[in-house]
């Protein structure tokens, strides 16, 4: 057998190696798909990475690269520095309220015996309704004289709650004027987030409390555990576990993301009290066309948004360890 | 360690009776099974026992103290679920550790972080490891104490479910299917195990099963539950000689009994397909005659029954014979030694007698009716 001499062979090359003519066709294939990615999703980011060192400007014909330059504004200019901590803020002040809202409605919804579908739905309806068309609703609930807000508040005037100095204070010298009032224009943004988004996270946690086995409450409760909060925290909040690190993320982009309720109620203002990143890059590369700043401002914001993906990255593949 | 007394339970699910009067006393230290088909009500039944769930009417009784309204975590008990409900994020040492933790830590010892540096915590929590231990030691999964449930096997997982029922000693055991997740070896393994633990321990047991073959195995006594009612406790043996239903013989003993359709005559003469077969009714008319496929034996007269060899299984130690018979729907099942081999061949004809000492009559009702062979009947039927 082995000594018998080479067989002449006529096929063709490449019928010798099937695995790279599949290579060749599967290269072939997956090309559109390549192209568009890098089209659609690579090359607008690249772009605007690329303007984020130039000081293009919409309708002006030169462009000179500046480097660093607009980072460095950001970074030390009181107006962008501001706009960073003011948009930090409004996540921190988002996401907890938000996410542990969600949950807390979802709990309680659980335990109801009927009208499950009545408060899914009731809860649901911010997430579903537009922010913008909600605005002008706040904005008439909010506003300093005429709003359902103050003067709800009003009527609470010469009763017990004038203990409470603050509402003393406001019986005095007038309620805040909310929207309008740079203390609390951004806890009023806030609010309405909450508001707006808790509902989402809310059919996040109750998707999550499904997949939670009914045996482990039942072995839990044989164990000896009699305590609500210790069954939530031996079995409910640790099998939640994966759903809350995808709510915390999902919200905290998304609380990155404001900008309806600031274009509509505030307009970054008063005093860039709520002038949020979104905000910005709209401002500037959209309103103003000054294209560099604001891709320099979006490059900060993608930024922000790949290190919470690469958090809950982290997170996952934790939990996949644990298992 | 306590008995079990439960008392007429019955149990309504929106409508339909799930349970339908059950009354069992179980003894101190006794190993009890539940068996019957799936879905005639014994997880509830057990649930009830339990008290995850509550029952419509009757009484619960555990060490002679009724436990009705009496909440699970009060009542004493240990539990071993089917799915096992090991809790997926603590380690095999914190699920065994769970039930000690809740009962031997106070409520502020329990507490994340700051609950470890109270007065006292530390020495229990060393005696709570102590006993782990000392569990896992028993169960042979020392080992693994530090691993998570998702990283162990289905035989595994068993174990530390049990050594979380095991770590302390309970009222009572319950368990609910625990072997049905298991492969066959496995669940032949670990069946004769349960059954030390539960001699070594001398714990009461409850176990419940839809495999007859586990009950009879593992029991001291066997209730048999079919359609929400308990149809007959006792002993294996005896449930397997003395069945007190046509319903329990065919679901007890593999393979099944087999069960000949007969007629009785107005001097209380059993007949099968017409020809007498020797027996009498000694209190009501025979509908049915069931015989264990053991009690039959080839003969060469004409016998009880005769018919033509269908399929012969060779299990190595028994030799199991299907026959058409004449008049019997099912193909009739005969054990003989593998010796008998070569006078079995597919299509012969068979001729069988049987033990009259071994063969039960049921009535019209399926209730079983005695019978007795008649006085002038030849030696061998
Ligand atoms: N929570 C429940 N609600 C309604 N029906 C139930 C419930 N639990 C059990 N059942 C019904 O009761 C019957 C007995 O169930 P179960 O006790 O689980 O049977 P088994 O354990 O013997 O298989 C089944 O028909 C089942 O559908
Ligand atoms: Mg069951």
């Amino acid at each position: 057998m082995s000594d018998a001499p080479p067989l002449p062979l006529a096929a063709p090359r490449a019928a010798l190696r099937p695995e790279r003519t599949q290579a060749r066709a599967g290269l072939l294939m997956f090309a559109p798909a390549l192209v568009l990615m890098l089209a659609l999703l690579i090359l607008p980011v690249a772009v605007a990475a690329t303007l984020s060192f130039t000081d293009y400007t919409l309708g002006r014909p030169d462009l000179h690269w500046i480097g660093l330059g607009n980072y460095a504004e950001i970074l030390t200019r009181p107006s962008y520095r501001k706009m960073i901590g003011v948009t930090v803020l409004y996540v921190v002040l988002v996401v907890p309220a938000s996410v542990f809202l969600g949950l807390g409605a979802a709990l309680l919804i659980r335990a109801l015996k009927i009208g499950q579908t009545f408060y899914k739905t009731v809860y649901f309806l911010p997430v579903m309704a537009s922010l913008l068309a909600m605005a002008i609703v706040w904005e008439f609930a909010l506003h300093p004289t005429l709003g359902l807000v103050n003067r709800t508040l009003a009527l609470g005037c010469g009763t017990a709650l004038e203990l409470w100095p603050w509402f003393a204070r406001g019986c005095a010298g007038g309620f805040p004027l909310w929207l309008g009032d740079r203390d609390h224009a951004l806890a009023t943004l806030a609010f309405i987030g909450i508001w707006q988004s808790f509902g989402f996270n809310m059919v996040l946690y109750l998707a999550g409390l499904t997949a939670v086995p009914r045996d482990l409450y039942a072995a839990a409760e044989i164990d000896g555990v009699r305590r609500a909060t210790e069954r939530f925290r031996l079995i409910t909040w640790p099998l939640l576990a994966p759903t809350t690190v995808f709510v915390v993320t999902v919200t905290t982009i998304r609380a990155f993301q404001v900008f309806d309720t600031v274009e509509a109620l505030t307009h970054g203002g008063p005093a860039k009290s709520t002038y949020v990143m979104i905000y910005a890059i709209y401002e500037k590369g959209i309103a103003q066309n000054l294209v560099g700043l604001g891709a320099a401002i979006t490059v900060v914001f993608l930024g922000f948004v790949m290190l919470i993906s690469a958090a809950q990255r982290r997170f996952v593949e934790r939990k996949v360890q644990d298992r | 360690m306590a008995t079990v007394d439960l008392d007429e339970i019955r149990k309504t699910f929106g409508g339909s009776e799930v349970l339908k009067g059950v009354s069992l006393q179980i003894a101190d230290g006794e190993f009890l099974s539940l068996v019957g088909p799936s879905g005639c009500g014994k997880s509830t039944l057990l649930r009830i026992l339990a008290g995850l769930e509550t029952q419509t009417s009757g009484r619960v009784c555990i060490g002679g103290a009724c436990v009705d309204g009496r909440r699970a975590a009060d009542r004493d008990l240990a539990m071993v679920f089917q799915s096992y409900a090991l809790y997926p994020h603590l380690t095999v040492a914190g699920n065994i550790a769970v039930p000690l933790t809740m009962r031997r830590l106070s409520v502020a010892q329990r507490l994340p972080l700051v609950g470890r540096f109270l007065p006292g915590a530390r020495a229990r929590r060393a005696a709570i490891a102590q006993t782990v231990h000392e569990t896992a030691e028993i169960l042979e999964i020392r080992h693994l104490l530090a691993r998570k449930p998702g990283q162990l096997s289905g035989g595994q997982r068993q174990r530390v479910a049990l050594g979380r029922a095991l770590v302390r000693e309970p009222a009572a055991f319950l368990l609910d299917e625990p072997l049905s997740n298991l492969d066959a070896k496995m669940r032949v393994h670990m069946r004769a195990e349960i059954a030390q633990l539960n001699r070594r321990l001398g714990a009461t047991f409850v176990y419940v099963t839809h495999d007859q073959a586990e009950a009879m195995t593992m029991s001291d006594r066997i209730a048999v539950m079919m359609e929400g009612e308990i149809l007959q406790v006792g002993a294996p043996a005896e449930l397997y000689d003395h069945p007190a239903e046509l319903r329990v013989a065919q679901f007890i003993g593999s393979p099944a009994i087999n069960i000949l359709p007969a007629e009785t005559g107005a001097d209380g003469g059993i007949g099968i397909e017409g020809r007498p077969t020797g027996l009498r009714a000694l209190a009501r008319p025979v509908e049915h005659l069931g015989i264990r496929p053991e009690a039959l034996s080839p003969c060469d007269g004409d016998g009880l029954i005769a018919g033509r060899v269908r399929l012969v299984e060779n299990l190595g130690a028994d030799l199991f014979v299907q026959l058409e018979v004449a008049g019997v729907a099912r193909p009739v099942v005969v054990r003989l030694t593998p010796a008998a081999r070569p006078s079995v061949a597919p299509g012969s004809l068979l001729r069988l007698r049987a033990d009259p000492a071994r063969i039960t009559g049921f009535d019209v009702a399926g209730k079983a009716a005695p019978v007795a062979r008649l006085a002038e009947a030849v030696a061998d039927v």
